[in-house]
């Protein structure tokens, strides 16, 4: 017992002396320090081989790999190498580009809840119960039954001769109500199995009574809509999880995919690659453009060369071509839902790929008095020039991009001027929502006035600027990869992921000298991944 | 005598230093300014990188590949996707960078990680009909037994120690005692409580020494 005792004190104070050289965060005394600092050992070739394995693989190695190191002098850079062509390696990367684009979404809401199910159970007399569905939004069970909440009744629907939905009139908690019965409908998510749908919902027609689509979301309160063909319309509240999920994936598919193709780091920036699954395809095209609180379309995906795909298999995905506007990882879904103004997009592509973050001074912004506080320019008003004199300019390569959403506008319909925007600024008649949502309509000071009609991404925009509008985030990374901020930044990203420190100001040779190869060879991340695991940096461990 | 009073002296040393570095970690900011631009340590003259705790992927992996694929479950599911929020995992919503410390919250469940897979793999080892299903005790038998059975228990867990750590023990080398000495004592204070005189439990006794190898900083750190 007093032997147990001993080998406990004696294992307390090697790992109390252990954990504060290794992971003591608190100051250090100057002794401590240089305890610490007096030598670095170099790491020996089975804890690099482990060290490189879950660095790059995210898994250690197995006991034949050990062995098989038994009688060689060194870890063979070929057996690394090896790793980064495999999919644990594309899976490391893939997990190191969540962390720089932050792509989750499962915040948003991707479908309209005017247009989300829900069910009650209908009890028929000597008969089995099942479910009748229903829209469960307060708006469409007014204008279908005159009610907010008003249910079907579970009997069968009755048509009239025009192929019109009969309801019965009547007096439900003193208020007058025209419910209708149930039909049986095969639903867009289970072809197989048939469900009751109350008849009002249930409608199929394309266009209104006032012959307006009923794909439009002006249409959601319209009695004479429901929700079309197969209720491709409408769906159930855990389709939009699944939605959201989907869309990282195909982020996640992406980089996945560029990394097994060994392409340049850049593409993943500028390229067209994008991933599909059924059930995505099919939002696209018959349900995104019903929520206009997040406007995704138009011109996300060519719907028109979109594989045609089964709605129910969320396993199956394809790789589709994107329209020449897209700007890779950029301008997919995930990055403008996930950074949704055009400051928040650029902000995060200056931090993780450029190393700039926009960052106020260490001795803090200036105070101005009120006259500079009026500037409406934030490229010249005082404090604010700080960052934003970079950062509107750099903000507008996403101008064509919709804010609080990620439709594309299109040139040929949304022009740099809009004539009709002026002049319903200028008050000749109300603005249309889309002037309102992506033209300057509303001037708060006269330095306003000259961008009046013109494309939000314009206003105080200088002339030599413009082109950023017009030519997209593509612009932006090919002039970053010509002045070497993009592949310097990606070498220190990299050191900084797989050292798992920040780089000191010293390391900046070092830097260059890796950001050189880089760039020689072609920007290959993998062959960036080895040069940094393959240092003596990463070696020295302590 | 003068040993003993050594290791107390070593003992309240570390506690006074620890408490030292405590009184300086109190300090607690809710809204990190620069998550983006981790801060440069000093490395001095020899460029060198921080040993660093597996982040959850990788230990989540790392026990399934020592254990043969065992993973941990707790709840129905995968603990560590469960408790992957407790574990300081990122889901960039509201957080954006990984907790990679090494928290007393994070060594809890990586206890309750180890306790779950080790039992359910030393059920594995001895319940095994053939030799070539077995992961754990591979160099040594579940009927071997200290003293005589020295020499194979000690090639077992030189084994282990490079499966799990990676760690190269010669043959003869004094690192394998302490795990040697806490097989044998586990296995002889697990039968003590349970059944008085009978026999050493070695079952209990390995599985002590699978728990401390994935608890041990050599195998969450890398």
């Amino acid at each position: 017992m007093r032997d147990s005792l001993e080998r406990v004190c004696w294992w307390t104070f090697v790992t109390c002396i252990t954990c504060m050289c290794v992971f003591g965060s608190g100051p250090a005394t100057a002794q401590q320090d240089a305890a610490c600092r007096d030598e670095v050992p170099r790491v020996d070739k089975y804890e690099f081989l482990r060290a490189a394995s879950l660095d790059l693989r995210g898994v250690v190695p197995t006991i034949e790999e050990y062995e098989a190191l038994a009688d060689l002098e060194d870890v063979p850079m070929e057996w690394l190498e090896e790793w980064t062509r495999g999919e644990a390696y594309a899976a490391r990367v893939v997990r190191r580009h969540r962390a720089l684009l932050w792509s989750n979404v499962s915040n948003l809401r991707l479908l309209d809840g005017d247009y989300g199910l829900s069910s009650f159970r209908a009890r028929p007399a000597g008969e089995p119960s099942f479910d009748i569905y229903l829209r469960n939004s307060g708006g469409a069970t007014t204008a279908y039954r005159g009610r907010r909440g008003q249910r079907c009744d579970p009997v069968p629907a009755i048509f009239d001769a025009m192929g019109q939905v009969v309801c019965e009139t009547r007096l439900e908690m003193g208020v007058e109500v025209c419910v209708e019965g149930y039909v049986m409908v095969t639903p867009y998510w289970a072809p197989e199995e048939p469900i009751a749908v109350c008849a009002f919902d249930a409608q199929t027609a394309e266009l209104s009574a006032s012959e307006i689509p009923c794909a439009e979301t002006s249409r959601a309160g319209d009695p004479s809509c429901g929700c079309g063909e197969n209720m491709k319309w409408c769906s159930l509240g855990a389709r939009d999880v699944d939605l959201r999920k989907a869309l990282a994936e195909d982020v996640d598919r992406r980089v996945a995919a560029h990394v097994i193709a060994d392409e340049p780091y850049y593409e993943l920036l500028s390229g067209r690659r994008a991933f599909l699954n059924g059930p995505l395809q099919f939002w696209w095209t018959e349900q995104a453009q019903h929520y206009d609180n997040l406007p995704l379309t138009p011109g996300v995906i060519d719907e028109e060369t979109a594989p045609d795909m089964d709605p129910t298999d969320w396993d199956t995905w394809e790789e589709i071509t994107l329209p020449e506007h897209h700007s890779g990882l950029l301008t997919s879904p995930v990055f403008l839902l996930r950074f949704q103004t055009n400051r928040a997009r650029a902000d995060r592509f200056y931090d993780a790929f450029l190393c700039q973050p926009f960052q106020p001074p260490a001795a803090g912004l200036p105070v101005i008095d009120d006259e500079q506080a009026r500037d409406p320019d934030l490229q010249t008003r005082a404090g604010c020039n700080y960052c934003h004199a970079l950062l509107e300019p750099a903000a507008a390569h996403w101008g064509r991009w919709m804010q609080q959403g990620g439709g594309y506008l299109d040139p040929d319909v949304y022009e740099d001027i809009s004539d009709e925007c002026r002049r319903c600024g200028m008050g000749a008649f109300s603005c249309s929502s889309a002037c309102r949502q992506h033209y300057l309509t509303r001037t708060y000071s006269p330095r306003q006035e000259p961008y009046l009609g013109m494309l939000r991404a314009y206003e105080f925009l200088r002339e030599e600027h413009y082109d950023n509008v017009e030519m997209g985030p593509a612009k932006l990374v090919r002039e970053a990869v010509a002045d070497d901020r993009f592949p310097q930044c990606s070498v220190r990203r990299t050191a900084e992921w797989l050292f798992g420190r920040g780089l000191r100001d010293d390391e900046a040779p070092w830097v260059s000298e890796v950001s050189a190869e880089f760039y020689g060879g072609d920007f290959r991340y993998r062959e960036l991944s080895l040069a940094v695991v393959g240092s003596e940096t990463y070696r020295r461990v302590r | 005598m003068r040993q003993r009073s050594v290791m107390v002296v070593g003992l309240l040393i570390s506690v006074s230093m620890l408490l030292g570095c405590e009184r300086e970690q109190v300090m607690v900011d809710p809204t990190p300014a620069e998550v983006s631009e981790p801060e440069p340590i000093d490395i001095g003259d020899q460029p060198y990188r921080p040993r660093r705790r597996m982040d959850i992927e990788q230990l989540d992996q790392s026990i399934q590949r020592v254990t043969g694929g065992i993973e941990w479950r707790s709840g129905g599911r995968n603990g560590f996707s469960r408790f992957a929020s407790m574990l300081g995992v990122a889901e960039y919503v509201e957080r954006t960078v990984e907790d990679r410390s090494v928290s007393v919250l994070f060594l809890k469940f990586l206890n309750d990680a180890s306790r779950d897979v080790c039992e359910r793999l030393m059920n594995q080892e001895f319940d095994a009909e053939s030799e070539a299903e077995k992961v754990f005790l591979v160099r040594a038998s579940v009927e071997d037994r200290l003293p005589e059975g020295q020499e194979r228990i000690e090639a077992n867990l030189r084994y282990l120690l490079m499966r799990f750590h990676g760690r190269f023990v010669a043959e003869g080398s004094t690192e394998v005692n302490p795990w040697s000495e806490m097989l044998e004592q586990v296995a002889a204070e697990a039968v003590a409580e349970d059944e008085g005189d009978a026999e050493p439990d070695y079952r209990a006794g390995w599985e002590s020494v699978c728990v401390g190898l994935i608890n041990h900083p050599d195998f969450f750190t890398y």
